[in-house]
C-alpha cells in the first residue's frame, strides 16, 4: 500500500484528506505543521507528500526545501496544498523542490485525481 | 467515489470558534505603533485557514467575505500597507461577524450576517479598488475551474504531436516524465521517441539532471488544455511545444491510420464531463448539535490505564471466588481494598475529563475590557491570574456570563474616569485583577477592581426606596454591600448599555447558587471593590467525612476539615458575648456547638467529651463541636431543592452504604448564620427570623 503524509495546521482539511486518501486505498499519516511533518516523515518513508503552506512553526515551503536536503525524499513526490492562485508562490514552492500544487478548495474526486497523477 | 463532505463540518465549525479566538487574541495585541509580525502572521493563517476550509467545505460566500480579510492581512504582512488603528477595529468587527457566521452555519442556517456587506465595503475601500477586483476574479475562476473549462473547450479528434524538452531540474522536484506519459497513454494512443542528442559527454554527467528529451505522438479525441495539463507542473520549466494537425495525417503509420476513438472512449470522456458538470448534491439532513469537549490525550491515557488495572483485579477476584474458602479471606480483602482504590482512581479520572481550564470562562474579557474602556474614556490594564485552574465543564459554562457582568459592572460603575482618578490622586490607569484560585477545596473567583468603591449612602438610600431595607433600621458595612444582591434592586438611574440589561445583581447572585456556590462582595470606599465567587469544584461527588451529633450522622466536606482534635477541660475560654474560643498554636478559634446549630440532643456533657473540627471558611477558621467521628468516604450528592427545598445550614444530601440518607453540612451557611447572630446579640438587637 502506498504511503502519503498529509501535512496541514487545519484539522478539518486534515480529517477530510485524510479519510478521502484511505477510502481511495492509500496509508495516509497526519502532520500538524512543518516541524511535525518534517520529523514523522524521517521516521517512515512516505511515497507521497503533501503539505499546505501556511503553517505555524514551519511553513509548507521550509518544510519541502528540508525533505529535499534528504537524501529519502530527494526524488519524492511532494504536492502543495495553495489558496494563492497567482503564479509567485507555485514558483517559490517549485524552486523550493515542490513537484506540483492542489489549488484549494478542491474535492475529494479532485484530490484522488490529482495524487493518482504522481502515485501510478 | 462519492464522499459526503458533510461529515466534516462540525470539525470545521469547532476549528473556526477555536481560530475565531486565536484572532482575537492577538488583535488585542496589535498596536500600530510596533507591529510584530508573528503576531501578524498568526492572523493571517487563521484568516487563511478559515477561507481555505470554507471553500473546501462549499461555503462560498465565506470564502469570499474572508478573502477580503486576507487580501488586506497579506498587504499588511507583505508591507505593502501600514497598520492603522482603523484596521484593527475592523478586524475586531470581522472576527464578531465571522462567529455569528458560524454560529449560523453551526445550525445549519443559510443566511449571512447583515454586517458583512458593510464590513466588505469597508475592507474594499482600504485595498486598491483595481487590485480587489482581479483577485477577486481570480478567486472565482478558482472556485470553478473544472467545472466551466472543459465545456468551452470543444474536443478534437485528431493527431497530436508533443515535443517536450524537460527542464533540467524536474526530478529533483519529484515530477517523472514516466508519469506525465502514463497520464497522455490514458488519452488515447501514444508513441514516444527519446532524442538524446543533448547528454553531455560522460564526465559532466550529473545523474540527478535529465538530458533526453521526447517527441510524443498522441492520438486522443482530447483538447490541447488536458494535454497541458499532464504537464501542469513541469510547463515553466520546460519547453513544451504541441501542436495538432488532422493534416498530418500523411505522414501517420500505416498501423495508426484507422484509429478512430473507440466507443470505451468516448463514454469515458462524457462520463468525466457529466460528473464534472453535475450540481454538487445537496443534502439536507439536519446535524444534530451534540456538545463535544475536547481531552488531553493524558486523561484519557490515564483512565485507559485504571480500566486495565480495573480488569486484572476483577479477574484475580473472579478466581478467588471459583473456589473459596475461609483461609483466603486475606487475600479477598485484600482484592477488595485493590478494587475500591481502582474504582476510587478511575472516578478520579473521569472526573478530571469534565474539568476544562478557567480560560474558556476569561476569554472573552480581553476583547470587552478594550472595547468598554474605550467606549467609556477610561483607562484600564486588565490582569488574569490562574487562567489554569480547571473547573467542571457545565459550571465553566455556567460562569462566564456572572463573570462578564461583573466585568462590565465594575468597568461602568467601578472605575472612574481618567479626570475623577486624576482629582484624586490616582495613577491615570486603573487596574482590574481577575484571579481563580483553589481554597479548601473551593474554586474561587475574584474581579478586583481599584475603583471608588460603593457607594454605601446611595446604597442604602435605594434600597429604602426600594422597600428593600428598613429606614429605622442600623446596617453595617457589609450589610449594606449584601444588599445590591437584593432581588429589584439597582442603583444606575438610567440604565446605560453597558451594565444595565435588565439583569442586577441579583440573578448573578442567583446564577452562581444554582451551581452550589456564592458570591460577596468586599469595599473600601475610594479604594476599590472586590467581587469573589466560591464555587465547589464538581457538582455530583465529593470526599466526605461522617459526623455522629446525638444519634444523627452527618456528613462534613473532607476539603474544608483542617484538623479534628480532642480538647481538654480549660482550654476553652469565653469571650464576652458568650462566644467561646480555643487556643490553637497562637490562633483562637471560634468553637460552634453544632448540636445547638442543628436542635440536637446531645450525649456530650463537657467539651472534653466530644471532638472539635477545625474547618476553614474564607480566611477565618472555626471549630465545630461534634459527638464523635465516623468513616470518611466518597458521597454522591443529592440535591435537596429539587426533592424537597431549600434548608438552611445543609447544602445536601446523601445515601450511605446502609441506605439511610444523611444530610451534608454547608460549613459556610452555619459560620454566617452564627456569626450575624453574634452580631445582633452583639447590637442588642432582636434575632430577625432567618
Amino acid at each position: 500500500m502506498k504511503r502519503i503524509l498529509a501535512v496541514d495546521d487545519s484539522l478539518s482539511i486534515r480529517e477530510m484528506v485524510q479519510f478521502t486518501l484511505k477510502q481511495a486505498g492509500y496509508h495516509v499519516d497526519a502532520a500538524v505543521d512543518g516541524v511535525d511533518g518534517l520529523a514523522k516523515a524521517k521516521t517512515g518513508q512516505f511515497d507521497l507528500i503533501i503539505s499546505d503552506i501556511n503553517m505555524p512553526r514551519m511553513d509548507g515551503i521550509s518544510l519541502i526545501r528540508h525533505l529535499r536536503n534528504e537524501s529519502t525524499y530527494k526524488f519524492t513526490p511532494i504536492l502543495m496544498l495553495t489558496t494563492e492562485s497567482g503564479s509567485d508562490i507555485k514558483m517559490t514552492g517549485k524552486s523550493a523542490g515542490a513537484t506540483g500544487w492542489i489549488v484549494k478548495p478542491f474535492n475529494p474526486e479532485k484530490l484522488i485525481a490529482t495524487v493518482q497523477k504522481v502515485l501510478r | 467515489m462519492d464522499i459526503d463532505l458533510k461529515q466534516f463540518h462540525h470539525v470545521f465549525i469547532e476549528e473556526c470558534v477555536e481560530g475565531l479566538e486565536v484572532m482575537e487574541t492577538e488583535l488585542l495585541k496589535l498596536n500600530p505603533g510596533a507591529v510584530d509580525s508573528e503576531v501578524i502572521n498568526t492572523i493571517f493563517r487563521v484568516a487563511h485557514s478559515i477561507k481555505g476550509g470554507a471553500g473546501t467545505f462549499g461555503f462560498n460566500q465565506l470564502t469570499e467575505f474572508t478573502h477580503v480579510a486576507e487580501a488586506l492581512l497579506d498587504d499588511l504582512r507583505a508591507g505593502k500597507l501600514t497598520l492603522i488603528d482603523g484596521h484593527i477595529s475592523l478586524f475586531f468587527k470581522t472576527v464578531d461577524c465571522l462567529r455569528e457566521w458560524i454560529l449560523r452555519l453551526a445550525s445549519d442556517s443559510e443566511s449571512i450576517p447583515e454586517e458583512a456587506e458593510a464590513l466588505k465595503l469597508q475592507y474594499n475601500s482600504f485595498l486598491q479598488v483595481d487590485e480587489y477586483q482581479q483577485q477577486i476574479l481570480a478567486s472565482n475562476d478558482e472556485i470553478t475551474p473544472e467545472v466551466v473549462l472543459p465545456i468551452v473547450n470543444h474536443l478534437e479528434d485528431g493527431y497530436w504531436l508533443i515535443n517536450f524538452i524537460p527542464g533540467k531540474d524536474i526530478l529533483k522536484q519529484g515530477n517523472e516524465p514516466r508519469l506525465m506519459f502514463a497520464e497522455l497513454q490514458d488519452m488515447g494512443e501514444l508513441k514516444v521517441t527519446p532524442k538524446l542528442t543533448a547528454i553531455p559527454r560522460w564526465s559532466d554527467v550529473l545523474p540527478e539532471d535529465i538530458y533526453v528529451s521526447w517527441d510524443l505522438e498522441l492520438i486522443s479525441q482530447v483538447s490541447e488544455l488536458q494535454i497541458k495539463e499532464a504537464f501542469e507542473w513541469v510547463e515553466d520549466d520546460s519547453t513544451i511545444t504541441i501542436t495538432h494537425s488532422s493534416a498530418i495525417q500523411a505522414v501517420i503509420p500505416a498501423s495508426c491510420q484507422n484509429i478512430v476513438p473507440t466507443a470505451d472512449n468516448k463514454e469515458s470522456t462524457l462520463a468525466v464531463l457529466s460528473t464534472q458538470v453535475s450540481p454538487q448534491k445537496i443534502t439536507n439532513n439536519k446535524s444534530t448539535e451534540t456538545s463535544s469537549i475536547r481531552v488531553s490525550i493524558d486523561k484519557v491515557d490515564a483512565l485507559i490505564n485504571m480500566v486495565g488495572e480495573l480488569v486484572i483485579t476483577q479477574a484475580m477476584l473472579g478466581e478467588l471466588g471459583q473456589d473459596f474458602s475461609a483461609d483466603k479471606l486475606s487475600a479477598l480483602k485484600k482484592g477488595l481494598i485493590q478494587l475500591s482504590q481502582h474504582t476510587r482512581e478511575m472516578q478520579d479520572s473521569v472526573m478530571k475529563i469534565r474539568m476544562l481550564p478557567i480560560q474558556f470562562a476569561f476569554n472573552r474579557i480581553p476583547r470587552m475590557v478594550r472595547d468598554l474602556s474605550e467606549q467609556l474614556g477610561k483607562n484600564v490594564l486588565l490582569r488574569m491570574h490562574g487562567e489554569e485552574t480547571e473547573l467542571d465543564k457545565i459550571m465553566l459554562e455556567k460562569l462566564s456570563d456572572p463573570i462578564v457582568h461583573l466585568v462590565r459592572n465594575a468597568l461602568d460603575h467601578g472605575i472612574e474616569t481618567i479626570e475623577e482618578r486624576k482629582l484624586t490622586g490616582k495613577s491615570d490607569v486603573a487596574c482590574l485583577d481577575i484571579s481563580a484560585f483553589h481554597q479548601g477545596g473551593e474554586i474561587i473567583v475574584e474581579i478586583r477592581d481599584d475603583g471608588r468603591g460603593l457607594n454605601r449612602a446611595k446604597i442604602h438610600a435605594k434600597a429604602i426606596e426600594k422597600g428593600i431595607a428598613k429606614e429605622d433600621q442600623h446596617y453595617s458595612h457589609s450589610q449594606i454591600d449584601e444588599l445590591i444582591f437584593a432581588p429589584g434592586f439597582s442603583t444606575v438611574e438610567t440604565v446605560s448599555d453597558i451594565s444595565g440589561r435588565g439583569v442586577g445583581m441579583d440573578v448573578v447572585k442567583k446564577n452562581i447558587e444554582s451551581l452550589g456556590g456564592d458570591i460577596q462582595v468586599e469595599s473600601n470606599d475610594g479604594e476599590g471593590s472586590c467581587f469573589s465567587i466560591r464555587l465547589p469544584l464538581t457538582l455530583s461527588i465529593m470526599d466526605g467525612q461522617l459526623i455522629k451529633i446525638g444519634n444523627k450522622t452527618y456528613v462534613l466536606p473532607i476539603m474544608s476539615i483542617i484538623e479534628s482534635l480532642q480538647l481538654k477541660d480549660g482550654m476553652v475560654t469565653k469571650l464576652a458575648d458568650q462566644t467561646e474560643v480555643f487556643k490553637l498554636r497562637d490562633e483562637f478559634i471560634p468553637i460552634i456547638r453544632l448540636y445547638q446549630v442543628l436542635n440536637h440532643e446531645t450525649s456530650l456533657e463537657r467539651i472534653s467529651d466530644g471532638l472539635l473540627v477545625v474547618v476553614e471558611s474564607g480566611a477565618n477558621k472555626y471549630g465545630l463541636l461534634v459527638d464523635d467521628l465516623a468513616a470518611q468516604q466518597q458521597v454522591v450528592i443529592k440535591n435537596l431543592e429539587d426533592n424537597f427545598m431549600k434548608v438552611s445550614c445543609v447544602s445536601g444530601a446523601t445515601i450511605l452504604g446502609n441506605g439511610t440518607v444523611a444530610l451534608i453540612l454547608d460549613i459556610t451557611d452555619i459560620i454566617k448564620r452564627i456569626t450575624s447572630k453574634q452580631y445582633l446579640q452583639q447590637s442588642q438587637r432582636s434575632p430577625v427570623a432567618a
